[in-house]
């Protein structure tokens, strides 16, 4: 982070400081820690049962953490009820009230606030236009698609203007296509109203095309932070290279041959990139899918593995093969060829530039 | 084949049910002066004797005040006490649920027995709230299940979500809450008057004299004589019932939700 940013106490929005959560003798929360800026979408991603939600559930005053103190916008709101938050909610069954109107739905939060009648229809009709929901507004939510109730709900919870707007699986409800289209266009509300956003979501790709950063956990703890790019090209730990996208990792202890450094797998040699470090060390190489290239004939340059093809996939965008090699089995995705390179049982080479890989800091050991 | 002899079943059993109902209106409808089944001449004498007759009539409004207030009572009790067992699960609210469930398995008889020498205990035995606190014991578990089983319907997130929005918690229950309660507490009150207007045993011992409930007035009337006003009488119970029961089915949905239908329907209600 750059020093400017730093020293700018004011972009430092929400910060979360050992934040503990334990249920009956289960760590949902470990000691997590969190700084999310003004103005930008942080995704929490993670597996079912990471302790994403209740970390939002946290930030929202609907849990109360064991220890630990959240701050948001320099005001230390761990003990405040979450009436009184000021947070934005969204569930992921919306939890619309079924018995009021969209307009209604919307003008909830200010109507509790004693707003004047004026300012509330203005900022209903604002948020309608915002949300594009015009036309919409004397409609009860069971008349309105999954889509549409969605934006209501992110409508209602903006309506207050509230300091953070918290999402949790917002587009879990919906299909596939709707999914990727609402996933825009909550961006471009959120980049209008230039409110601090959190989304929770166990979807890589939906962490990556909403979030400005990522947060990735496992197992209640925060494995790492980062932009999207970071997460996939520089994974910490064995864990964030799983499950943010696909991976090929090989395990073994350090080796200098020849003077290249490289790790021991099976029995084989595999040159690892960057500086020297210390020999006989256990480092994990990741190897992206895409980094790997396929052919018929050896390539003159190494590493390179001789192999046989497994599983052959049409993606639409190029092919994905699973090919058995003496390091293991290994993912190839290539993405621009025009036809397949081999058939399942053919024989191929693998083959992938030293630079394209990338070791795991060392602490990907201890959390295996 | 096996389709028809259920249809015959069906009506069979939907005769039994209605069959002494259709014979008491019948009967009612003579102009003779006895009881007689069918009827040789037609007329309304017997409801114009009942409505002329003080008594039935003084009987018919004090149970139709009484049905009332139990049904008032008894809701707003049945909805508190859903709240607070379904909310706040505390200790022992499991066995409350079930020991509040209890009159709807003992006989009337040994409540009523029990009522009226706990009252006479209290020296209260002159007040109409005797027969009344009686008929609420006896009407509440209906009420209470109709309110937990609209409760188990509200998804928790909504609440949750008007709090998020600001909301105290009584402003949540004012305009969340209650309205989404709406329709099984209504069906509930239908209910809890249309029981305690029909209510016999628990008013035969908890009536004060000059205070005497419509079903009393019946049994005491049947014991010495058996004219046809007693079914004229009779038939008007059913009809305030159907009117009742008509009422609440085309606002609520009553008759929906006594046979397991969906909670939550009253959305309807508000168009």
């Amino acid at each position: 982070m750059p020093a400017t940013l730093e020293a700018n106490q004011d972009l430092n929005h929400l910060q979360i400081a050992g934040v503990t959560k334990t249920y009956e003798s289960v760590r949902a929360l470990s000691n997590v820690s969190l700084v999310v800026k003004r103005g930008e979408i942080f995704c929490l991603l993670g597996p079912s049962g990471c302790g994403k939600s209740t970390l939002l559930n946290v930030i929202g005053g609907l849990i109360t953490p064991d220890s630990g103190s959240i701050e948001l916008g320099g005001r230390d709101i761990t003990a405040i009820p979450m009436q009184k938050r000021n947070v934005g909610f969204v569930f992921q069954n919306y939890a619309l009230f079924v018995h009021m109107t969209v307009r209604d739905n919307i003008a909830f939060g200010m109507e509790v606030r004693r707003r004047s009648s004026a300012e509330i229809s203005r900022q209903v009709e604002a948020l309608l236009n915002l949300t594009r929901l015009h036309g919409k507004e004397e409609r009860y939510p069971r008349q309105l698609s999954g889509g549409e109730q969605q934006r209501v709900a992110i409508a209602r919870a903006l309506a207050t203007e509230p300091e953070i707007l918290l999402l949790d699986e917002p587009f879990s409800n919906l299909d596939a296509k709707l999914r990727v289209e609402l996933r825009s266009e909550m961006h471009r509300v959120q980049r209008e109203s230039g409110v601090t956003t959190i989304v929770v979501t166990h979807d890589q790709e939906e962490a990556f095309a909403l979030g400005d950063r990522i947060g990735l956990l496992d197992a209640g703890s925060l494995v790492q932070v980062g932009t999207p790019e970071e997460l996939y090209a520089r994974p910490q730990t064995e864990f964030a290279a799983r499950f943010v996208g696909e991976s090929n990792l090989f395990s073994g202890q350090t080796e200098s041959r020849g003077g290249t450094m490289g790790i021991v797998c099976e029995g084989h040699f595999i040159p690892i990139p960057g500086k020297a470090g210390g020999v006989d060390e256990r480092e994990t190489l990741l190897v992206r899918p895409e980094r790997v290239s396929i052919s018929a004939e050896r390539s003159a340059s190494d590493p390179v593995f001789a192999g046989t093809v497994r599983e052959v996939t049409y993606r639409g965008v190029g092919w994905r093969y699973a090919v058995d090699t003496a390091i293991g089995r290994l993912l190839v995705v290539d993405p621009t060829a025009r036809s397949r390179r081999a058939d399942v049982g053919g024989a191929v080479y693998l083959n992938w530039k030293v630079d394209d890989s990338f070791v795991l800091p060392s602490t990907a050991e201890v959390r295996m | 084949m096996r389709f028809n002899l259920l249809r015959v079943y069906s009506w069979l059993m939907a005769a039994l049910i209605v069959m002494p109902i259709a014979v008491v209106v019948t009967v009612s409808l003579t102009a003779e002066g006895s009881v007689r089944f069918p009827p040789q001449h037609w007329g309304l004498r017997w409801f114009l004797e009942a409505f002329t007759e003080r008594s039935f009539v003084q009987a018919f409004l004090f149970s139709v005040e009484a049905a009332a207030a139990v049904a008032v009572i008894a809701s707003v009790l049945g909805l508190t006490s859903a709240l607070a067992l379904v909310r706040y699960s505390f200790r022992g609210s499991k066995f409350i649920q079930g020991f509040v469930m209890a009159p709807l398995l003992l006989p009337h008889l040994v409540i009523a027995i029990g009522l009226l020498q706990l009252f006479a205990a209290l020296g209260i035995t002159t007040s109409p709230g005797g027969l009344i606190a009686g008929h609420v014991a006896v009407v509440f578990p209906f009420v209470l299940r109709l309110s937990l089983g609209g409760l188990a319907g509200i998804d928790p997130n909504v609440e949750k979500a008007a709090y998020t929005l600001g909301a105290t918690r009584l402003y949540v229950f004012r305009r969340v809450t209650l309205p989404l309660m709406a329709s099984p507490v209504l069906s509930g009150a239908v209910m809890a008057f249309l029981l305690s207007f029909d209510e016999t045993v628990i008013s035969i011992f908890t009536s004060v004299p000059g205070r005497t409930t419509l079903p009393v007035m019946i049994f005491n009337y049947a014991e010495q004589r058996s004219d046809p006003l007693i079914a004229a009488v009779s038939s008007i119970m059913v009809i305030v019932a159907i009117i009742a029961i008509a009422i609440a089915d085309r606002s609520v949905g009553l008759l929906n939700l006594l046979s397991g239908g969906q909670v939550g329907e009253l959305n309807e209600l508000n168009h």
